[in-house]
């Protein structure tokens, strides 16, 4: 732990990065999970081509909307990974081994909520397709999803950077 | 670990007490204690240099190489 005028800089920085990323994803997965459960199970499913849902059974409108948070809630929990790196970052844990594992967390959960986000309007449709209605599997990849993936996997080689910094300044350590 | 730090004997003959070494080297005193009980993985020659100066001694008088059983040769050569 260092106590350097930089050190004590990132501090406040840290903090109010773990408060706000707990806070958005506290507040992200509520929301998300209230509009997906409260709006017309209709409205939800048109934009898959399933403009009658009628024959749809429970297990199918339970399914779908369940679904539908599944992206939100994967990057929640990016989010809450963040957290734990930024309080250790603030405490001054800039090569420990909860810092690497936070980042390492949070690029594998970005990962999967891309991914989960691409796949999520397919398998509704299939899961809906199931009770004999007829719509159209929507497979839908941009540009942006790209980018995301390579942010991730940036912020991954990030912290396998940190590891290997992390092992060296144990092996420091242990010269005198 | 073959290297045998004989620090603590130094110290003891020249009467030279852990906290004032420490502050002469610029260490803190547990890492001097690790040191002189062997438990570190390297030593940096400006620690040496410093130790020496101040217990008016060569490297050697710290440091000495004695192999393991299972590292010392069997077979004499002729």
């Amino acid at each position: 732990m260092t106590n350097s005028r930089e050190s004590r800089r990132i501090r406040p920085i840290a903090l109010a990065g773990a408060w706000a990323c707990g806070l958005f994803a506290v507040a992200l997965s509520v929301s998300t999970c209230a509009y997906v459960w409260t709006r017309p199970f209709p409205e939800l499913v048109a934009p898959l081509g399933f403009h009658s849902v009628g024959h749809a059974g429970d297990w199918q409108i339970v399914g779908v909307r369940a679904l539908a948070c599944g992206p939100t809630l994967a990057a929640a929990a990016a989010l809450l990974a963040a957290v734990a790196g930024f309080r250790a970052i603030a405490a001054g844990r800039y090569f420990g081994e909860t810092t690497t594992r936070s980042l390492i967390r949070l690029s594998i959960l970005c990962a999967a909520a891309i991914v989960v986000s691409v796949a999520t309007p397919p398998a509704s449709s299939i899961l809906m397709s199931m009770g004999g209605s007829e719509g159209h599997v929507v497979l839908s990849v941009g540009s942006g999803h790209g980018i995301a993936l390579v942010f991730t996997l940036t912020v991954y080689l990030l912290a396998w950077l940190l590891r290997e910094a992390a092992r060296i300044e144990r092996e420091n350590n242990e010269i005198v | 670990m073959p290297i045998v730090v004989d620090l603590a004997v130094i110290m003891a003959q020249r009467r030279v007490r852990s906290k004032d070494l420490a502050a002469f080297v610029g260490i803190t005193q547990s890492n001097l204690s690790l040191l002189k009980n062997g438990r570190v993985r390297g030593v940096r020659f400006e620690t040496l240099s410093k130790i020496c100066q101040r217990l008016n001694c060569q490297p050697g008088d710290i440091l000495r190489f004695e192999p393991d059983a299972e590292d010392a040769p069997t077979v004499n050569d002729e």
